[in-house]
């Protein structure tokens, strides 16, 4: 793992108006993973799309912790249910 | 260019207060949020409308105007004047909320455009601190014989040229991410990345499910009753193929490996299937109708 396919904690706190305990929390509940390297926390940035979506999601539609992971749940079924439509809809277009 | 009823948007009477108007708009976000629907261009469209009619009810100056001249947009000039008019010019200081999201936060409608102009977009802009650059959704279509290969293209996005390959065998609806080839991330933050949805149109006579290839093939009904060898066109050129004797219209052959790449596993192909389709001779010779009596007589 490269050092610049993390961001440390500590950054995402003072560019996003975040608290470290809301980045920890995510953590606990499985949504982003944390890294320790040298006594400092990490994400990976690759994890930032998420990131940033469960902070909307907190900040913006308060929305508490335990809603984050019902509606994480609920979009992974939309997100499946979507693709599956489409690979019907191209089975289907053999028949047209 | 048409009239937007705020209001409506909002689900407001007229004389909401701006603690309704709030309410409104976050219980109305809530259900519209584009992270909440996604890949729902119709929702992210209302979203868009909930946004701009919060902006402009939400501050007072703007509701004033539109409260004025709403209907009569094309007015709305007269307004200006009479503020300029006035000494000095009130800064906006009012912090509204606005949300942020996977979505275009510059698109307003016409409406919005002219009677508040495009400077007015700043004001009520959520206080986001962003530091990965905006993500970037566009849609691509590819022909279906232009993605039998990797393909290499050079797309144009936000006025920047970007390279890419197109990876053989890419599925129609299905959307691929370009990492870093979104918009700058800000102080020193990461890149967004572009979301490429790919629309495939059929240009050939193959149809496609998958890796697997379909067609129909005609044959004669000598061939069909005989047997014989027949040319057949895949994807990849010609073939010859031998038919059995006695075969229906309606048999499907498999033709292994002469199907369509599979995406993202190089040199694997599907299998292309073809059904046999039995033509009939047309305008018979008084010859020929009198062999064809002859071959019902000897099957009766």
């Amino acid at each position: 793992m490269k050092v610049e396919d993390l961001i440390s904690t500590e950054d995402l706190c003072v560019r996003y108006q975040v608290e470290q305990q809301f980045i920890r929390a995510l953590d606990d509940k499985g949504i982003i993973e944390i890294k320790r390297v040298e006594h400092r926390e990490y994400i990976l940035l690759d994890q930032i799309n998420e990131f940033e979506r469960m902070r909307r999601f907190y900040y913006e539609l308060h929305l508490n912790m335990e809603s984050l992971e019902v509606v994480r749940h609920l979009l992974d079924k939309i997100e499946g249910l979507q693709l599956e439509k489409q690979r019907l809809l191209n089975r289907l277009r053999r028949y047209e | 260019m048409s009239y937007i009823d705020y209001y409506k948007v909002l689900g407001v009477s007229r004389s909401a207060t701006s603690d309704e108007i709030k309410k409104a708009y976050r219980k109305k976000a809530r259900k519209l949020h584009p992270d909440l629907n996604p890949d729902d261009k119709e929702a992210q469209r209302k979203f868009q409308e909930l946004n701009e009619a919060n902006k402009v009810l939400s501050d007072p100056e703007k509701r004033k105007k539109y409260d004025q001249y709403g209907a009569n947009w094309e007015h709305a000039e007269h307004y200006d004047q009479a503020q300029q008019q006035r000494a000095g010019r009130r800064a906006h200081a009012d912090q509204q909320q606005a949300y942020s999201g996977s979505y275009d936060e510059d698109t307003f409608s016409d409406f919005f455009e002219q009677m508040f102009g495009a400077s007015a977009r700043q004001y009520g802009r959520g206080q986001t601190s962003y530091f990965k650059g905006q993500d970037y959704h566009a849609e691509l279509r590819v022909p279906l014989s232009g993605i039998y290969r990797d393909q290499q293209q050079t797309l144009t996005v936000n006025g920047k040229k970007i390279r890419l390959t197109i990876p053989a065998g890419v599925e129609n609806g299905q959307k691929i991410r370009i990492k870093g080839q979104g918009g700058p991330g800000v102080q020193d933050g990461p890149h967004g990345d572009l979301y490429l949805t790919f629309f495939v149109e059929n240009d050939t006579d193959f149809k496609r499910e998958g890796e697997n290839l379909y067609k129909e093939v005609a044959i004669d009904l000598y061939t069909a009753i005989l047997g014989g060898e027949i040319r057949v066109q895949t994807f990849d050129g010609l073939v010859k193929l031998k038919v059995k004797p006695g075969t229906d219209s309606g048999a499907q052959v498999k033709l292994k490996g002469k199907g369509f790449p599979k995406y993202k596993k190089k040199g694997e192909l599907g299998d292309l299937y073809l059904t046999y389709t039995v033509r009939l001779p047309k305008h018979l010779s008084a010859k020929e109708k009198e062999l064809f009596h002859e071959l019902k007589q000897l099957r009766s």
